[in-house]
């Protein structure tokens, strides 16, 4: 059962959106707020499930949907967050990366079926927000499974080097230590190579290499690893 | 026997009503079985102390026994225990003094027997006393008092204390000589005496070229203030004036120069926002904050949310301020060039006020490769070779809490000063 948390100052939106969740999944546990209060706070702080939270960006309250936003990614990366708003482009991008937004919906263009929509697809990928978490001397760092590439062993400087679309991350650790801070989804492709098999769209282990996603081609695939790449 | 019954219940009773006046003085909240047990294991040694009668340990127990007691009853800052310490100490010196002299009245004028009566006289004393103690600690007049004396005492400059103890120790000195020339050597007072004057000499020229250096940080840090608000003043009235020109020509502009027009404000309009005007940003922050953003107002998107509403310069103790300033203008330097080489050319800062801590949270994107066990030690830098010295310090210093995590390919950095709590009450 998924549990959702709309927050909303206007009684009647709350229920319509309570309405339109009923709609998509029918055993939803549905807690609203009209404002952040201590009761909200505490669901908050609760993490031991996984949530979706629904905000309206303009509260009648001092505090936005976006300092709830906040709170929430202070504690929670693995709920989910949907914002309802009026705002522009501009604004939707910049908070879509820095608090991972699931989506940004317009009251007032084609709610309904967006909003459902958006439902839809979170149930469908199915809370994948698991994070690889690191901790070095002085930074952590926590990227998502889902955003995480490959991992790669440097032969030069002996540090494996985590792989993402925007950043390369140099840790301290051997191919197989690191196996204990992924999931399923990361198979060894390559004696130095683990790689996130939901990334990889080709494979080509006659010239060795494997295409990702993102159109990077990394020579790093072998034979030897076939087995375990095509295992479910 | 009896006599030593007598010094148990003078005892307890005495270290009772000097730890209800400390009770009341720093209204403690609550007692747990820790203090109870801390307070009957002092007070029995005391009793001991007291009991055979060892004068020079009888005096320091009560400045080893009550500082742990009280630490335990309520945990204050060292300077803070030590003071209400030697408070009571006084006040109970000065309770004892004028018990001493009432029965030494009683005793004269109205010949009671009381000081041969060794056993009656030391609890009569101790009474006395106690009551005294418990009805201080009752007048709410006297806890003010103390309180406030307190607050204007750590306000004295070290530098002041210094030449406050020096005249003392000179008039003293001089005193002392005056009175008992022959029986004293001059030679090791006046050894002592040029001793004492080259360390406190020492520490007031160290304490002088500090606070010098402060005032010029701090006249910078103004000057820059004024000057950024200024020209962003200034800034605000130009682009409007700007804006409502060019609009004016479009209006009676052909289609291919209204495309052009278009294009120019739009390229014109800076990707800077703030939450509120950057004046209302605290004074000195706002200054440094613009200063550096300043020059990359068209290339990156800037958000700026502030939620602190006062003078931060009121709420922390002056180092604490400067490196508080200090890292943050390290880390909005890293942040503001690692986000120009990032596709997104993110950054935001958020200030704002929790739990008594003043907060500056720096995010920025960033496209690197990093060495997470390097970052942050000396020399490692993304910039080049022998860089990275900003980081290295910024992460030295404990005055001001820095923490770094990376989130999503976000950098996010949190700068943490607490509140001078002392300078509030």
């Amino acid at each position: 059962m998924v549990k959702f948390i709309i927050v909303d100052d206007e009684a009647k939106e709350i229920a319509h959106v309570k309405s339109l969740i009923l709609e998509v999944a029918e055993d939803a546990e549905i807690n609203s707020f009209s404002k952040i209060n201590s009761e909200l706070k505490a669901e908050i702080g609760n993490t031991d499930a996984h949530k979706i939270y629904i905000l309206d960006i303009e509260l009648a309250n001092k505090v936005s949907g976006i300092t709830i936003a906040k709170l929430i990614r202070e504690v929670d990366w693995e709920s989910e967050i949907i914002f309802i708003t009026h705002h522009d482009k501009m604004f939707e991008s910049t908070h879509r990366s820095v608090y991972e937004v699931f989506d940004f919906i317009e009251k007032f263009h084609d709610f309904d079926k967006r909003f459902k929509r958006a439902l839809k697809n979170i149930l469908k990928r199915n809370f994948d927000n698991k994070m690889f978490k690191y901790s070095a001397n002085n930074v952590d760092l926590n990227i998502y499974y889902r955003n995480l590439l490959y991992i790669y062993r440097d032969t030069e400087e002996r540090k494996l080097i985590i792989v993402t679309p925007k950043n390369k991350y140099k840790v301290s650790m051997n191919i197989k230590d690191v196996f204990d801070y992924l999931d399923g989804r990361f198979v060894q492709c390559h004696r130095s190579c683990i790689v996130n098999k939901n990334r990889v769209e080709e494979l080509n282990y006659k010239e060795g290499y494997f295409v990702l996603d993102t159109g990077e081609k990394v020579y790093m695939l072998s034979k030897m690893n076939k087995k375990m790449m095509e295992n479910d | 026997m009896i006599k030593v019954i007598v010094w148990i219940i003078t005892c307890f009773i005495s270290t009772f009503g000097v730890t209800y006046l400390y009770y009341k003085l720093v209204n403690c909240e609550h007692i747990n079985f820790k203090t109870i047990l801390i307070f009957v294991l002092g007070a029995s040694i005391i009793t001991v102390i007291k009991y055979f009668e060892i004068p020079i340990i009888s005096f320091c127990s009560f400045f080893i026994f009550y500082p742990i007691l009280f630490y335990f009853m309520k945990p204050l800052p060292i300077k803070q225990l030590m003071y209400y310490v030697f408070v009571v100490w006084f006040l109970g010196i000065v309770l004892d003094l004028f018990t001493m002299l009432f029965v030494s009245w009683l005793h004269k004028a109205f010949e009671f027997d009381l000081l041969n009566n060794w056993t009656i006289t030391s609890i009569i004393l101790t009474f006395i006393v106690f009551f005294c103690l418990f009805i201080i600690a009752h007048v709410k007049k006297v806890v003010t008092f103390v309180n406030k004396l307190y607050n204007r005492l750590i306000k004295i400059k070290y530098s002041d204390l210094l030449i406050v103890f020096l005249m003392l120790y000179i008039f003293i000195s001089a005193f002392v000589i005056l009175t008992s020339l022959p029986n004293l050597s001059i030679d090791i007072l006046l050894s002592l005496l040029i001793f004492l004057i080259i360390v406190v000499f020492v520490f007031l020229i160290k304490y002088k070229i500090t606070e010098e250096e402060i005032e010029k940080y701090l006249k910078t840090l103004k000057d820059n203030n004024d000057f950024y608000i200024t020209v962003d003043d200034e800034n605000r009235i130009f682009k409007h004036n700007l804006m409502a020109k060019m609009l004016s020509i479009k209006s009676v502009s052909n289609k291919k120069a209204r495309k052009l027009i278009d294009d120019f404000l739009k390229s014109y309009n800076s990707n800077m926002d703030f939450s509120i005007h950057i004046k209302d940003i605290p004074y000195g922050l706002n200054g440094i904050i613009y200063e550096k953003i300043y020059p990359y107002m068209g290339q990156l998107n800037i958000k700026i949310d502030n939620k602190i509403d006062f003078d931060i310069f009121s709420k922390l103790k002056p180092r604490r301020y400067n490196v508080f300033v200090e890292k943050m203008t390290i880390v909005l330097d890293n942040a503001i060039q690692a986000s120009l080489k990032s596709r997104t050319k993110l950054l935001i800062l958020n200030l704002y006020y929790e739990d008594n801590q003043i907060i500056i949270d720096i995010k920025n994107t960033f496209e690197a490769n990093l060495s997470l066990d390097d970052l942050g030690k000396i020399n490692y830098s993304t910039k080049g070779k022998k860089r990275g010295l900003g980081l290295f310090s910024a992460l030295r210093d404990n005055e001001v809490n820095l923490s770094m995590k990376i989130i999503n390919d976000l950098f996010v950095t949190k700068i943490i000063a607490k509140q001078n709590l002392n300078e509030e009450k």
